[in-house]
């Protein structure tokens, strides 16, 4: 075992790793003050709040972002769907005129 | 040092799916880890603005991923984490990139007095974390910010197992040397040369 596994080990609280060598209980302890020192860490609550809100500010915006897309996929099928539905109407009408001069053409001869 | 007990890790999942049903309850997790990712965007970034702004688009992405969250049985900071290493790792790829020197923030809420006293220990050695290179500054935030094992560190930094057990160990050799004391091995050696 090298000293990197048994730094490793004793990390994983192998107490035989820790004892073996002073060198690992020196990073060991180092280990734990680098830990005290993270946890030290600590956000004012007005920065804690300012995160939080553009947390969700942000989730909502692309919630948003994502229905605006959705309904825009919509826009285009309505857009498809009413252009055929305009196109079938236009054909009909043209039918109907076109049977109304014959029609009218025959009742004149 | 501590990894999380079978119970801690039950109560974390139980929380994940309260916010899950009601997305009010997922300020509980917010509050238990803003401060180790924003600690850990800081120690990457050496900027508080972009500290700031990884640490929120972390939590937007927890809140908008969460319906799909599925637990694996590991800490959800390891999730958390690695979305923010991501946030950071695409901040680095930019053409604009500059590491900036570590300045250490000053705890927030400390006593002053205490402050006076710890604070400057803690910021020797919160700068310290900070001066390590970029893998092995992670692979320690990982280990004694976020509590995580190897395999979940490896699996945040995409690195192997055994590539994390040896930053590790080249990182707190460096801070040991900087932080404390030579090694024993090494006064074993100065006073043989």
């Amino acid at each position: 075992m090298n000293e990197a596994d048994r730094l490793d080990a004793a990390l994983e609280s192998d107490l035989a790793a820790f004892a073996a060598s002073p060198d690992v209980r020196a990073m060991i302890e180092t280990g734990g003050e680098i830990g005290e020192a993270l946890d030290a860490w600590e956000l004012g609550p007005g920065v804690r709040e300012r995160i939080y809100a553009r947390a969700i500010a942000g989730s909502r915006s692309r919630g948003v972002a994502a229905r605006l897309r959705s309904l825009g996929l919509d826009r285009r099928v309505q857009a498809v769907a009413g252009g055929t539905v305009v196109t079938i109407a236009a054909a009909a009408v043209g039918v109907a005129v076109t049977r109304g001069r014959r029609h009218s053409d025959a009742s004149a001869a | 040092m501590a990894h999380r007990t079978a119970a801690e890790l039950e109560e974390e999942r139980l929380e994940i799916l309260a916010a899950q049903r009601d997305r009010a309850a997922f300020a509980t997790l917010y509050e238990r880890y803003v401060d180790q990712i924003h600690a850990y965007a800081y120690t990457l970034t050496h900027d508080m603005e972009q500290a700031n702004d990884v640490t929120a688009a972390t939590f937007t992405r927890a809140i908008e991923e969460l319906p799909r969250f599925q637990w694996r049985g590991v800490p959800y900071s390891a999730w958390l984490y690695r979305v923010a290493a991501n946030l950071v790792s695409r901040e680095r790829r930019r053409p604009g990139w500059i590491e900036l020197e570590p300045r250490m923030l000053p705890d927030a809420r400390a006593d002053p007095a205490l402050q006076a006293e710890e604070g400057s220990r803690a910021d020797e050695v919160r700068a310290a974390v900070a001066g390590l290179p970029h893998d092995q500054r992670q692979a320690i935030l990982l280990r004694f910010g976020g509590d995580l094992r190897n395999r979940e560190i490896a699996d945040v930094m995409g690195r192997s197992e055994g590539a994390v057990k040896l930053l590790t160990f080249r990182a707190l050799t460096a801070l040991r040397r900087r932080l404390g004391a030579p090694l024993p091995a090494e006064r074993l050696t100065r006073s043989g040369s």
